[in-house]
């Protein structure tokens, strides 16, 4: 367990030793602070509650989609980036098992996801607080719920991205395709909706948002239980994909 | 057995097929410790692909790498661990410090001490850059870091790959002066593979020579010659006072080979072992024919690696 905490600092200082580290929360910090400069300016009178300004921030069809972007181009050199700089050469001739040293990626990869998303939510109340004060109706439950919509959201694409650097070993490789799929997945929900067999299929379920009081699940016969399972199934294949490669992998 | 545990590196019939080439057949050769190997072959005899899969980097198709008497496929961590390598070019997070980036693989170790780190550091003479990123290092800077992350766990075998490519000739002078220093301080076993035959020379006391993914030879070079058990054959001059007669005394004796006789300088050349060569000037006395000089030929490793290679296939 030890080692693994220690393979797994070493996968984040690669990610947080990157001159450019600080732009992603450099952005996620002007994000809100932009909504709050503009609203504050030009909607004189409007109020903003605290904890619609978190939800805001981080829902998958506002800022969330930011932070997903940034989660994704990110993680996505963390295994492409050690074969285009050679360095897997070096990492691999140590004494720890090729799975163990690709899940300490896949932990860094979450903490990533964590970290950043835990900064966006205390700079987005910070900046509430000071721009509206404290105030607005709604509980931290709600925020909650929005950022384990987010999150199943980010986890699975960032893991679609940590498949595709295993298997295509590079990193422009990695985030074209990556970007392609979100964009493409809007308008696969769109083209495919009529077909009973699109239920099974992974983007239909990302946004399980829609099983909310007042929401409509895209197809009939889906429930939060079946979007769950489907998500499950995604993510085992996934996985299990990228640590099948990254182990039989001859590394040139 | 003393032989077994001083047998570091073992490779038995390792062989690469990709496709339906072939690309390392069948290669068995073993390294000990206290010996600096060369793996000698023009490019594309498959030294590269060769210690590849010694550090389990690709698969091998067939065969077995024992590192320590472990097996490098069924337990990859026990043989590893006792292994320090540079394959191809030393590759490091350019955007980290030289310590950065052995600090990497400290934390991969639980053994390695900071002072066993800057013990390293020193004896490759890199104190003064550890704090510097490592994209402003030269080339040879980049190879001195490599050799500190192969040493820095104290392993039994160091492994290099063509370690002065792209050096320059004071650059190759230092590698080659580290290199023995190391092997000496830290008593370790070293392979080096190079596609150039004066290297091999200077720096190391065994070679293996590979073409074309084959074992073609294996030789003691320089002073490690000296140490043979007597049964190697080597040719030598022998100048005498009576050519002829000396020349009659090889007739009928297979052990001592007739190569060529000089009238001018009465020199003999013949080819023999030790055992036979001492009879032969037994017998010289014995019939009162002078013996002013014995001297070996030594012909230079080059004419030598022309033959085991069966031409000019290398430089
Ligand atoms: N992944 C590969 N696929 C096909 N051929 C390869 C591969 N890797 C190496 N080779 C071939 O194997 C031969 C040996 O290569 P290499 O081990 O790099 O030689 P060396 O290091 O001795 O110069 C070369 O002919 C090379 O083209
Ligand atoms: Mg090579």
């Amino acid at each position: 367990m030890y080692s693994f905490l220690q393979l797994t600092t070493n996968e984040w200082l690669k990610l947080a030793k990157k001159r450019g580290f600080f732009i992603a929360f450099l952005i996620i910090l002007l994000m809100p602070l932009g909504i709050a400069v503009v609203v504050k300016s030009f909607l004189e009178g409007t109020e903003l509650g605290y904890v619609e300004f978190m939800q805001s921030v981080i829902d998958i069809n506002g800022g969330g989609t930011l932070y997903l972007f940034l989660c994704m181009i990110y993680t996505a050199s963390l295994v492409s980036g050690e074969h285009q700089l050679g360095t897997i050469k070096l990492l691999l001739i140590r004494p720890h098992s090729r799975s163990k040293i690709l899940a300490s990626k896949y932990a860094a990869l979450l903490v990533f996801n964590i970290v950043l998303l835990l900064f966006a939510l205390i700079v987005s109340f910070i900046i509430c607080i000071v721009f509206f004060g404290m105030q607005g109706e709604g509980s931290m439950i709600d925020v909650w719920k929005t950022v384990l919509y987010t999150s199943v959201n980010t986890v699975m694409y960032t893991s679609i991205v940590f498949m595709l650097s295993v298997l295509t070993k590079s990193t422009g490789a990695t985030i074209g395709i990556a970007l392609c799929l979100v964009f493409v997945s809007d308008l696969a929900v769109l083209l495919l909706a009529k077909y009973e067999f699109a239920k099974y299929l992974l983007f239909f379920n990302l946004d399980l948002r829609m099983y909310e009081e007042g929401g409509v699940p895209l197809m009939k016969g889906m429930t939060l239980g079946f979007s769950i399972t489907v998500l499950a199934a995604y993510l085992i294949a996934i996985l299990a994909t990228s640590f099948y490669v990254f182990k039989k992998r001859d590394v040139a | 057995m003393s032989h077994q545990q001083d047998v570091v590196l073992q490779l038995d019939k390792v062989t690469k097929k990709i496709g339906k080439q072939t690309i390392v057949d069948q290669l068995s050769f073993e390294v000990k410790k206290g010996e600096i190997v060369g793996l000698l072959g023009p490019n594309g005899a498959g030294k590269t692909t060769t210690i590849r899969m010694i550090v389990g980097l690709i698969g091998m198709t067939s065969g077995e790498v024992l590192i320590n008497g472990q097996s490098i496929r069924s337990s990859f961590s026990k043989a590893i661990a006792r292994v320090g390598a540079i394959v191809e070019n030393p590759e490091f997070y350019s955007y980290m410090t030289g310590w950065d980036n052995l600090k990497q693989y400290q934390r991969m170790i639980p053994s390695i001490t900071v002072e066993r780190m800057k013990q390293v550091v020193d004896v490759v003479g890199l104190t003064d850059a550890m704090n510097k990123k490592v994209k402003s290092y030269s080339l040879g800077m980049r190879q001195r870091l490599g050799i500190a992350q192969a040493l820095m766990h104290s392993p039994s075998i160091l492994i290099l790959d063509e370690p002065t490519n792209g050096l320059d000739p004071a650059g190759i002078r230092e590698m080659r002066d580290y290199l023995k220093t190391i092997a000496q301080q830290e008593g370790i076993a070293v392979l080096v593979s190079s596609h150039l035959l004066s290297e091999i020379e200077l720096m190391c006391s065994r070679v293996v020579v590979i073409q074309q993914g084959k074992f073609v030879h294996e030789q003691l070079i320089g002073g490690a010659q000296i140490q043979q058990d007597g049964n190697e054959e080597f040719n030598v001059l022998v100048r005498v006072n009576q050519l002829e007669q000396a020349k009659q005394l090889l007739v009928g004796r297979e052990e001592l080979q007739f190569i060529q006789a000089n009238e001018l300088t009465n020199e003999l050349e013949i080819r023999c072992k030790d055992e036979a060569l001492a009879n032969y000037i037994h017998e010289l006395s014995a019939h009162r024919i002078s013996v002013y000089r014995v001297v070996e030929v030594k012909r230079s490793l080059e004419d030598e690696f022309l033959t085991w290679t069966g031409g000019n296939q290398i430089v």
